[in-house]
C-alpha cells in the first residue's frame, strides 16, 4: 500500500520531467506574400462581412484579427491575387479537397493550447477524418458554436432514431446535450465519454444510484447499459428490453422468477399475476439498483 | 426561493451591461428580447406529452444579450423564464486572462399523472393508510408522479492565456417530487409514492499546463449527495404493522485525476497517460430506519467503501505518411471494502461486489490509395470478479475491418464487420448441494451481459450527392449476439437497422430534410420453471425430474421500430416571411411467442409495447422590421399505447394496490403559441 502511494506521488512529478525534455521550441514563422484583409474583402464580400461580425474578427483578443486577418487562416494571398483568384488557386480553401488534418491543423494553431484539445489528436473524430468545420461554421454571424444535437446526427444517424423514441434523456428537449456526455474534441475514454467510464458518467447527474449499497446489484456496479440504453428505446426507462422479460433471462431462481408470464397473466387474464401486470417485477423489486435494509437482499426494501 | 431566484437573474442580467461604456471603438453588443404565449389544452392529459417541459399554458419569454469591449465578453441568456423549466445563464470574462460563467437550470421530468393513493402523507417520510379506504379506488387521493431539478452553479477559468490555466467548477442539484416505488410483500404488491428530496454539491478544481507539445491536468472533484428521506415508512395495509422502505443514502465521492498529453513527437506521435483514484463512501445505522433490528445480525452499522482505480495510456502514430497507428492500454479496479454484514443463519449475509478489468489493442488506419481507406484493429479485455460466480472472469477478442471509399464525386462508401468472441469462466461452489436445493440451479444460469458468446457485427453506410444541392445518407446495421453455451437465459438475440436520410434544398424559397428509419430486434430465451424441493421438483432443467409442475419453456420476443420524418423551410419573402413545417410518425409493434414442454400452452403477447406516436408543428416567422419579428405556431401530438400489462388496469387487482404509475401514455393535444421578438 506504501509502495503505491509512493508510486502515485512520484508519477506526476516523473512526467513533468519527461515532457520538459520532450518540449521543443516552435518554428518562427516567415511573413511574406501577406496582402492584408482589405485586399480580400473586394472579391469575397460576403465571407468578410461574416468573418467581421464574428469574433475572429476581435483585434483585442489573439486571433486572426491579431495576426493576418483571413491571411491567418488561409494563407499568404499574393500569389493567388496576382494569378487573378480563383478556388484553390495559390490560397488554402475549407473544401472538400483539403485533407481533414490540414483543416484541422489550421485551427488548432490557435485552439491546440485551449480547453478540451489535450487528446484532439487520439480522438476518434480526429483520425476518421473529421475537421474543425464540419461542426464548427467559421463564417457565421452569430456564433462558432455547432448547433447540438443536428450537427451531431449528421453523422450518427441511428441517435437520430434513439432520441426520438418514446423513452429518452431530454436531448430534444435543449436541456441534455451530446457534449453533457461525449467529448467531441477527443478522449481515450469509449464513445468519447467525458469520464473515464460510463459509470461515473452516469452517477454525476444520478448520484442517488451510486451507493454503496449493503446488498448489490452486481450489472449496476458494472455497467448501467447492461439495463439501459442511454440514447433512448422503446422501453420506459431507457430499458434494453422490457420488464419482465429483461430480469428473467438473468433470474431462474426457484419459484417466481422462473415462472412464465404469458398473453393471460395480465389483469384481465385468467392467469392474472402481480409479477407481470403494471410494472411488473418493479411492482415489488423497487430497490433494484441496491438495496439498504439490513436483512433484505432481495431487493424489495 | 424559486422566484427570488428568478428575479435574482433577471436583474443581473438587466444591470451587468450597464456597467460598460459602448461609446469606445472595438465594441460590440447584440442580443434580443422574447415575449409571447403559450397555450396548452392538454394540460394534464399525459405525462409523456411535453415529459420534460412545464405543461402549462402561459407566459413564455426568452432574452439573450451577447457583448463585448476591447478584450473582455460578457452575456447573458434567459429560456421561459418563470416556468418549471427556465434556464438563466450569464457569462463573462477578459480574454486571454479568465472567464466565469453562472447558471440556474430547471428540468421537469413528468412522470406520471393522474395517479391515485390511499395514503395520507404522500412527499413526507411516513405514509399512513386512509382515510380514504384501500378497498374503494374511486375513492383515494389523486396526485402527480413529478420530479423537478433545479442545478445551478458557477465555472470559473483563470490564466486562459497562458500555458498555466486554473478551473474551479461548483454546482448544486436539488430534485424534489414523487416518484413510484414498488415494495410490498407476500400479501399482495403495494406502489407507494416515494418522496424525491436529494440535494448534490459537486467542487471541482483542476490545474495545469498546456502549450502545443504538451499538456498536463490535476484534478479534483468532490461531491456529497444527501436525501432528506434516509427511509421510508409506510403503514401495510394488508395488516397492522409499520414497514420501511431504504431509500438512496447521503453518500460522499472523492476523486483525483492526472492527465499527460505530449505531442509532436517522433513519426508525429501523440501519447497520453490518465491515471485516477476515487472513493465512495457512506454510513448508516439499521437503528436509524425505526424498524425492528432483525435477529442475528452481526452489526447495526454500516460503513460503505468503494474505491477505484483508473489507468489508461495510449499512443497514436504515423509511422509511414499514410499510416496512423494507435495502441492503448486500460486498468480499472473496483475495491469494496464496505461492511460485511452476516446472520447467523446466513441467509442475508452480504457478498460485496468488486472486480479488476484491463484492455488493451491497437488499430491501424492505411490509406491505400488517396481515396480509399483500410483499418483494422484488435482489442483484448480481461475481467476478473469477485463474488459473481456465474462470471468469475471473462476474456473478450475483439476484431474489427472497416473500408471507406471517396473516389467517386457523388458518393462516399464505408463498410466494416468487427467479431467478438467471449470466453467466461464459472466458480462456483456447490459442495454439499443437491438438486433439491435451490442453489444447485446457478451452475445452469448463464446470464447475457457476461456469458461466453460470439458477437457478428456487418455495418454499411453511404452518402450520396446526386444533385449539387442534394445529400442523401444511407445507413444499415446488423448486429447477431449468439450466447454460445446458454442452457438457461438468453440465448441469441439480433437485431436489424435501416436509416436514411436527405437534405435538399430545391429552390431559394424551398428547403427539405427528412429522414425515415427501420429497426428490427429479435430475442431467444431458455427457462425452467420449478420450485426446488417441493413436490418433486429438482433444481436440475437437463434432467426430467418426473414432477408435472417443473417444466422447460423458451421465449421468442419480436419488436418492430419504424419511424419517418420530414422538414420544410419555406423563406416566401427574403428575410421577411418563413414558414416551417415539419412533422414525425413512429410506430413501434412488439410481441412475445412461447414454447413449453409443461402440460399446459403459454398464450402468445401480441399488444407487447406497442405505440405509435404522432407530431407535428407548423411555424410562420414574419420580420415585421429589421429588428422585430413576429411568430405563430402551433404543436399537435398523438399517441396510442398498447401493452397487456397495463390493458384493463385496476388500481386493487388481487389483493395488489397500485396507482397507476406509468399508465397514461395516451393522448392528444394542441399547443398554439406566439412570440414577439424585438433584436438589437
Amino acid at each position: 500500500m506504501k509502495r503505491k502511494c509512493i508510486f502515485i506521488t512520484m508519477m506526476p512529478l516523473y512526467l513533468i520531467f519527461l515532457s520538459l525534455l520532450l518540449t521543443g521550441t516552435a518554428a518562427a514563422d516567415s511573413h511574406s506574400g501577406f496582402i492584408g484583409a482589405e485586399t480580400c474583402q473586394e472579391c469575397h464580400e460576403e465571407q468578410y462581412a461574416s468573418y467581421a461580425k464574428s469574433i475572429h474578427s476581435r483585434k483585442a483578443i489573439k486571433g486572426p484579427a491579431s495576426q493576418d486577418a483571413c491571411e491567418a487562416c488561409h494563407g499568404p494571398g499574393a500569389m493567388h491575387v496576382e494569378k487573378g483568384g480563383g478556388r484553390d488557386v495559390d490560397i488554402f480553401s475549407f473544401d472538400s479537397d483539403a485533407s481533414a488534418s490540414d483543416k484541422s491543423s489550421k485551427c488548432l494553431e490557435c485552439h491546440q493550447k485551449t480547453h478540451d484539445f489535450d487528446v484532439w489528436d487520439m480522438g476518434k473524430h480526429a483520425r476518421n477524418e473529421v475537421s474543425c468545420d464540419d461542426c464548427h461554421d467559421m463564417h457565421n454571424n452569430a456564433s462558432q458554436k455547432p448547433s447540438q444535437p443536428e450537427v451531431c446526427f449528421d453523422c450518427h444517424r441511428g441517435v437520430r432514431f434513439d432520441v426520438s423514441k418514446r423513452s429518452h434523456h431530454p436531448i430534444l428537449e435543449g436541456k441534455v446535450s451530446c457534449s453533457s456526455c461525449h467529448s467531441p474534441h477527443g478522449s481515450i475514454s469509449r464513445s468519447m465519454v467525458k469520464t473515464d467510464d460510463p459509470q461515473e458518467l452516469c452517477y454525476s447527474c444520478h448520484a442517488d444510484k451510486r451507493g454503496p449499497y449493503i446488498y448489490e446489484h452486481p450489472p449496476v456496479e458494472e455497467n448501467c447499459m447492461a439495463c439501459h440504453l442511454p440514447h433512448g428505446s422503446r422501453h420506459a426507462k431507457l430499458m434494453a428490453q422490457k420488464v419482465p422479460n429483461i430480469c428473467q433471462d438473468c433470474h431462474h431462481w426457484s419459484r417466481h422468477p422462473a415462472t412464465p408470464y404469458d398473453g393471460e397473466s395480465g389483469f384481465t387474464g385468467s392467469g392474472s399475476s402481480n409479477r407481470f401486470f403494471g410494472r411488473s417485477c418493479l411492482n415489488c423489486h423497487g430497490a433494484i439498483h441496491g438495496g439498504n435494509t439490513f436483512e433484505n437482499h432481495a431487493l424489495t426494501r | 426561493m424559486k422566484k427570488r431566484f428568478s428575479f435574482c437573474m433577471i436583474a443581473s442580467l438587466l444591470i451587468f451591461p450597464s456597467g460598460f461604456a459602448f461609446a469606445e471603438e472595438d465594441v460590440g453588443l447584440r442580443g434580443s428580447v422574447e415575449l409571447g404565449g403559450w397555450f396548452n389544452d392538454s394540460e394534464d392529459q399525459s405525462a409523456k406529452f411535453l415529459e420534460y417541459q412545464d405543461p402549462q399554458s402561459g407566459v413564455i419569454s426568452h432574452f439573450l444579450l451577447d457583448g463585448y469591449r476591447d478584450a473582455f465578453f460578457f452575456g447573458a441568456e434567459a429560456k421561459n423564464a418563470g416556468r418549471d423549466d427556465q434556464f438563466y445563464k450569464i457569462k463573462g470574462g477578459l480574454y486571454n486572462s479568465f472567464k466565469f460563467s453562472a447558471f440556474y437550470d430547471e428540468i421537469i421530468h413528468n412522470l406520471s399523472f393522474g395517479n391515485r393513493t390511499f395514503y395520507s402523507g404522500a412527499g413526507a417520510g411516513s405514509l399512513i393508510v386512509g382515510p380514504p379506504n384501500p378497498n374503494t379506488p374511486s375513492t383515494w387521493r389523486s396526485f402527480d408522479y413529478t420530479i423537478e431539478k433545479e442545478q445551478y452553479g458557477t465555472d470559473l477559468e483563470f490564466f486562459t492565456g497562458s500555458p498555466f490555466f486554473l478551473q474551479l467548477d461548483v454546482d448544486r442539484v436539488e430534485k424534489d417530487g414523487l416518484k413510484p416505488l414498488g415494495t410490498g410483500s407476500f400479501s399482495g404488491a403495494v406502489e407507494l409514492p416515494e418522496p424525491v428530496d436529494y440535494t448534490t454539491d459537486n467542487v471541482m478544481l483542476a490545474g495545469g499546463y498546456r502549450s502545443r507539445e504538451m499538456s498536463f491536468k490535476l484534478s479534483g472533484i468532490y461531491s456529497t449527495f444527501s436525501n432528506e428521506n434516509d427511509f421510508l415508512e409506510w403503514e401495510n395495509p394488508f395488516f397492522p404493522a409499520m414497514d420501511h422502505n431504504s431509500l438512496p443514502q447521503d453518500n460522499d465521492y472523492g476523486k483525483l485525476d492526472a492527465r499527460f498529453a505530449w505531442r509532436q513527437l517522433p513519426m508525429m506521435s501523440a501519447w497520453t497517460v490518465r491515471a485516477s483514484y476515487a472513493n465512495l463512501t457512506n454510513d448508516f445505522s439499521a437503528n436509524d430506519f425505526g424498524a425492528t433490528i432483525p435477529a442475528g445480525l452481526n452489526t447495526t452499522e454500516f460503513e460503505g467503501d468503494v474505491k477505484t482505480t483508473k489507468f489508461a495510456t495510449a499512443l497514436t502514430s504515423q509511422p509511414l505518411a499514410d499510416l496512423d497507428t494507435k495502441i492503448f492500454f486500460d486498468y480499472y479496479d473496483r475495491e469494496n471494502d464496505s461492511t460485511v454484514i452476516l446472520y447467523t443463519d446466513g441467509g442475508n449475509d452480504t457478498h460485496l461486489f468488486d472486480y479488476t478489468k484491463y484492455r488493451l489493442g491497437f488499430d491501424a488506419i492505411y490509406k491505400l490509395t488517396s481515396n480509399n481507406k483500410l483499418s483494422g484493429g484488435y482489442t483484448f479485455e480481461d475481467v476478473d470478479r469477485r463474488n459473481r460466480p456465474d462470471a468469475s472472469e471473462n476474456m473478450d477478442n475483439l476484431f474489427f475491418v472497416k473500408i471507406k471509399n471517396t473516389s467517386l464525386d457523388f458518393m462516399t462508401a464505408e463498410a466494416g464487420y468487427s467479431i467478438l468472441f467471449r470466453e467466461t469462466d464459472e466458480n462456483f461452489d456447490l459442495t454439499g448441494l443437491t438438486p433439491n436445493d435451490a442453489e444447485f440451479i446457478r451452475q445452469f444460469i448463464q446470464r447475457y451481459d457476461t456469458t461466453s458468446k460470439t458477437r457478428n457485427e456487418l455495418k454499411f453506410a453511404f452518402e450520396f450527392y446526386p444533385l449539387s444541392k442534394l445529400d442523401l445518407g444511407v445507413e444499415y446495421t446488423y448486429a447477431n449476439n449468439d450466447y454460445d453455451d446458454v442452457i438457461l437465459g438468453r440465448t441469441d438475440d439480433t437485431g436489424h437497422e435501416l436509416y436514411v436520410d436527405f437534405m435538399w434544398r430545391v429552390a431559394s424559397f424551398l428547403h427539405l430534410s427528412g429522414f425515415a428509419g427501420y429497426e428490427n430486434y429479435e430475442s431467444d430465451s431458455n427457462h425452467y420453471n420449478h420450485q426446488a424441493g417441493f413436490a418433486g421438483q429438482t433444481a436440475n432443467p437437463t434432467v426430467g425430474d418426473g414432477a408435472p409442475a417443473s417444466f422447460l419453456w423458451s421465449q421468442f420476443n419480436e419488436e418492430d421500430f419504424w419511424t419517418v420524418g420530414l422538414a420544410a423551410d419555406l423563406p416566401l419573402m427574403r428575410d421577411r416571411l418563413l414558414l416551417s413545417f415539419s412533422g414525425q410518425y413512429q410506430e413501434s409493434d412488439g410481441s412475445s411467442d412461447f414454447t413449453t414442454n409443461g402440460g399446459n400452452l403459454l398464450e402468445s403477447i401480441e399488444d407487447f409495447e406497442d405505440y405509435s406516436i404522432t407530431s407535428l408543428e407548423s411555424k410562420a416567422t414574419y420580420a415585421v422590421t429589421e429588428s422585430l419579428d413576429v411568430t405563430l405556431g402551433y404543436l399537435y401530438g398523438k399517441s396510442n399505447y398498447d401493452d397487456l400489462q397495463y390493458q384493463g388496469y385496476e388500481y386493487d387487482p388481487g389483493g395488489s394496490l397500485l396507482s397507476w404509475a406509468y399508465a397514461d401514455y395516451d393522448y392528444e393535444a394542441h399547443v398554439g403559441y406566439f412570440t414577439v421578438k424585438y433584436s438589437f
